[in-house]
């Protein structure tokens, strides 16, 4: 994996990794995505502008999601689509994943169980 | 001989002139005897009276003269014998003889004569010696004095030369006879190193003794002359005989004074001369000294003056009395004098009558009060700091008065030095940014502007001004006076009730109703009566604001974005003091903050008030009521602040039944509620137009995915029909159906709303039999955090177990929700249960 890693610490503890690889922007959130958190990650992505043919939401450190999170991942999805890019969910936890099941997300989504899969898939499928 | 005029009285007895008559009428009495005795011959001899000669000498000249005579008479006596033709007989002896006798006795008289003028001269001269040392006057003056006593009368010459510092300085020289000037000049410019002071210091410095010259040897005059003019004047002085005396007062040598006779008078000292010279010497010493401590108190004393002159801060000295005895130029000023002379001239008492005088708590301060009267009570005062506001001027000044003593070898006070430092300037400065810091904290704390105002009117008495009002205009035009205040409780009411009975109006010619139009602060230091007057409405109300005796008043706007709103009144009253400049530049920046404030104040509160309307509107209402079912609500926003958040609920009838939404939007505040809003009101609408009522969660999403700015929503949609609900999920957790002991999710999760386009949903037809409670509810319930983890769908269904009906449903949740709960509740909260209703179910055949 190349690239560089940019941590941001939010006032609550959360945190934000951004990983590129080649083709490929990871985001791994580490804590609870709610309204106070997730403009932690929408500013992570602003600051990490590159052309990806994928997008990799990875939720396994993902404690918690409310609306906010939802909202920030079909808006994710739904860039993605409109400009070409596949975009793939690394499933997180069960609370998370019943939050997913829940919003009737799953189904619609790319649910992968690492980045690695999401990679080697390549833009295989699309959200 | 009188004392007034010493020196004349001494004159009169000086011999020298009428020595030379006596000696002359003495021979020439003898003469015209002779010429007599000689003219008779034998026949009458008259040779034995030629001794009236002498006596007639003896009486106006000195002894010497009288002898010069007494000789001639007797050598007329002698050689009679030949014109009398009596040589060798016993008459011729006789005569002689008594001619010799009478000259002797002559010669004997006038010794004693002599010595008795000359006593009687020493006399006068200590007499006057003793006047000399009464007036403290300047060393000069008595030093001309001494000299004036001591020549002529005891000297032809007398010079007084000082030392101080080890430096001997000629202070006075005074030379007797028609050459008087011309010699004074000389000795006065000849340097007194010389013998004077050497002698005296040296032979007689420890002894106080005189150093006397019988005769003084002219062959001295080359060995001591400085040059040959020095000689030459020293020959023409004609010095006869000297005597140096030191001038010893307190142990200490202040000088020496020389004494010297010359040909002027022809008279020698001797012993006695001396040892008078040396009392002559202690008491003109005495004078000296005085004169001389008089004068170095008076340098001392112009020293300190021009050190403390230069001083910025006041000083003042006080006697015991009271009274100022020394003022610098600055205290001068600062007391309001012209200068410095002007203020010691004032009686003591009248300075602090100049002014009323207040502690920093406002509190008057009296004459006792000052450090400075403290002080010479024996006490040790702390600085004080007060307020002093001159009562002509009104002018207002803030000082420092620190004092401390002077102490007598005793210990007790003998003056009080004052120093008064101006603080006005700083304290000024200090205070106007305390006022306005603290104004702008009320005025920031709170939204309720009238009481804020009132806290921003008494900030700024009684510092500022004695009274301080703020007035608003209110929709009829009248000023009302929102805030007013003084020290006094009982003055406020006043105040007040003067302003409620005689409101101004903003139509009124001056005052505050002009500020108020112009935005141009108004000033004034006196207020004479016919202004009162003119401002009166009626006499009563003359009466009225005349009692309130204000001294100085401003009125400045109350301005915003060059508007004036309002008016903030200062006045004085009690203090007498008057405004400056910069009183009126931080009332303006008091009152521009206040204005903001107000404005800031009213705008929110309309803006909030239009925000609490248009959200009463989107708040869940208590569900209409729906015959045939019973439902239940709770609603808990989150947080106090916005308190329409993202949750909502809804019922209404649609065609076949009744419809009931529960949802959720994504985000909080203003933009949430819109959301909210719409979501709402769109499902509500197309719901009721649609045939399928379903649809319009379809026509919902087309709405929201056409946004772009992620508007999205979580629902679930329950239509109920008589005995059975379609419960439609999209994206939100799926509501319990509680039957008895059991309770489990029913419907089928389908995906938020504006998430996907064209998506459908797949409704779930679930039958309701009387008992049967359908619980519907939004993520802040299973979101719930506990002290471990979240409340969660799982315990939320072993709470609802056993709900016997909406209503207890409810209860449940709620008691199981404040029982698991920590800390803060951050997310909306909704439930809605749903049963049907008994008097429903008794109208519903029991065969269903």
């Amino acid at each position: 994996m190349i690239g560089c890693d940019t941590r941001m610490d939010a006032p609550a503890p959360f945190t934000v990794d951004v990983t590129r690889t080649d083709g490929a922007l990871v985001i791994a959130p580490e804590g609870e995505v709610d309204i106070a958190t997730v403009s932690v990650i929408r500013d992570a992505l602003d600051g990490n502008r590159f052309e990806a043919d994928l997008l990799v939401l990875d939720c396994r450190r993902v404690e918690f999601m409310d609306t906010s999170g939802l909202q920030l991942l079909v808006q994710l999805r739904r860039r993605c689509e409109e400009s070409g890019r596949a975009f793939a969910v690394v499933r997180g936890p069960r609370g998370v994943q019943r939050l997913l099941d829940i919003a009737g997300l799953t189904p619609i989504l790319r649910m992968v169980d690492s980045p690695e899969e999401a990679v080697a898939d390549g833009g295989a499928g699309t959200g | 001989m009188a004392a007034p005029a010493p020196a004349r009285a001494l004159a009169a007895a000086e011999p020298s002139e009428r020595a030379w008559a006596g000696l002359v009428a003495g021979v020439l009495a003898i003469a015209a005897l002779t010429a007599l005795d000689a003219h008779w011959g034998p026949d009458r001899v008259v040779s034995g009276l030629v001794m009236i000669g002498p006596f007639i000498t003896a009486l106006l000249a000195p002894a010497r003269f009288t002898a010069v005579v007494g000789a001639v008479a007797i050598v007329v006596a002698a050689v009679s014998g030949a014109w009398n033709e009596n040589f060798g007989d016993d008459a011729y002896f006789l005569r002689l003889a008594v001619v010799i006798a009478g000259s002797g006795f002559a010669v004997v008289g006038a010794t004693a004569r002599e010595r008795v003028s000359a006593d009687r001269r020493r006399f006068a001269v200590l007499a006057a010696l003793a006047d000399l040392g009464q007036d403290a006057e300047g060393l000069d003056a008595t030093v001309s004095r001494l000299l004036d006593v001591l020549v002529p009368a005891v000297a032809d010459v007398a010079i007084v030369d000082g030392v101080r510092d080890g430096e001997v300085r000629r202070l006075g020289v005074r030379a007797a006879g028609s050459h008087g000037a011309e010699i004074e000049r000389w000795l006065a410019n000849r340097p007194p190193a010389a013998p004077d002071v050497e002698l005296a210091s040296r032979g007689a410095a420890s002894s106080g003794r005189a150093h006397l010259i019988e005769r003084i040897d002219p062959a001295m005059f080359t060995a001591i002359a400085a040059d040959e003019e020095d000689r030459r004047m020293m020959e023409a002085l004609g010095g006869r005989s000297s005597i140096t005396v030191p001038l010893r007062a307190g142990g200490r040598i202040l000088g020496a004074l020389s004494l010297s006779t010359s040909r002027v008078s022809g008279r020698r000292y001797g012993p006695a001369d001396a040892a008078f010279a040396e009392v002559t010497a202690g008491r003109a010493a005495l004078a000296l000294d005085n004169a001389g401590l008089f004068a170095e108190l008076e340098i001392t004393e112009a020293q300190l003056s021009a050190a403390l002159g230069a001083l910025e801060d006041a000083v003042t000295v006080q006697a015991p009395d009271g009274h100022v005895v020394y003022a610098n130029d600055a205290a001068a000023r600062s007391l309001g004098f012209a200068d410095a002379a002007e203020m010691l001239s004032a009686p003591p008492g009248q300075i602090i009558e100049l002014y009323d005088t207040f502690t920093e708590e406002g509190r008057r301060v009296g004459v006792d009060d000052l450090p400075g009267r403290k002080v010479l009570d024996g006490e040790t005062p702390p600085p004080l700091v007060v307020r002093a506001v001159h009562r002509e001027t009104g002018q207002e000044r803030w000082t420092v008065l620190k004092a401390t003593a002077v102490r007598d070898p005793d210990g007790r006070p003998l003056l009080a030095v004052n120093v008064i430092e101006d603080v006005t300037e700083t304290r000024r400065a200090a205070f106007a940014q305390r006022l306005l810091a603290r104004a702008g904290a009320a005025l920031s704390a709170s939204l309720d502007y009238e009481r804020t105002l009132q806290q921003v009117a008494d900030l700024a008495v009684p510092e500022l001004a004695d009274w301080c009002g703020v007035s608003l205009p209110d929709e009829r035009g009248f000023l009302r006076q929102v805030a007013i205040a003084h020290v006094d409780p009982e003055r406020v009411r006043f105040g007040r009730e003067l302003s409620k009975r005689y409101p101004s109006h903003v139509d009124d010619a001056g005052g505050a109703a002009r500020v108020l139009r112009e935005g141009v602060s108004e000033m004034a230091n006196e207020i004479p009566e016919d202004l009162l007057r003119q401002a009166a409405r009626s006499p009563e109300h003359f009466e009225l604001i005349s009692k309130l005796g204000m001294r100085a008043a401003m009125v400045v706007p109350l301005q915003v974005g060059g508007r004036a709103i309002g008016t903030l009144t200062l006045a004085t009253a009690e203090s007498g003091r008057t405004f400056t400049e910069g009183d009126v530049q931080l009332a303006e920046e008091l009152a521009r903050r206040a204005g903001t404030a107000v404005e800031n104040a009213r705008l929110y509160t309309e803006r909030s008030h239009i925000a609490a309307t248009l959200q009463a509107g989107l708040l869940p209402q208590p569900l209409p009521d729906m015959p045939g079912w019973a439902t239940h609500t709770l609603y808990r926003p989150a947080g106090t602040e916005n308190w329409v958040g993202g949750d909502f609920y809804d019922a209404f009838r649609v065609r076949g039944g009744w419809m009931m939404v529960i949802g959720d939007v994504a985000g909080r505040g203003a933009a949430a509620a819109a959301l909210t809003a719409l979501v709402r009101y769109t499902i509500r609408a197309t719901a009721q137009l649609l045939d399928s009522p379903l649809m319009a969660v379809e026509r919902l999403n087309d709405e929201l995915y056409a946004r772009t700015d992620g508007a999205l929503c979580t629902l679930v949609c329950v239509i109920l029909r008589d005995t059975e609900a379609d419960v439609l999920c999209a994206g939100h957790p799926q509501p319990f159906l509680v039957r008895g002991d059991r309770a489990e999710q029913v419907g089928e999760l389908g995906p938020m709303v504006g998430a996907v386009r064209a998506v459908r949903w797949t409704p779930v037809t679930v039958p309701l039999a009387p008992g049967d409670t359908l619980v519907t509810y939004t993520d802040g319930v299973i979101d719930t955090m506990g002290s471990a983890e979240r409340f969660g769908e799982d315990r939320l269904g072993e709470t609802l177990k056993g709900a016997d009906g909406p209503e207890q449903a409810v209860a449940q949740v709620e008691a199981a929700l404040r029982a698991f709960g920590r800390g803060e509740q951050v997310d909306d909260t909704a439930v809605v249960a749903i049963g049907r209703s008994d008097e429903a179910a008794d109208d519903l055949p029991r065969a269903a």
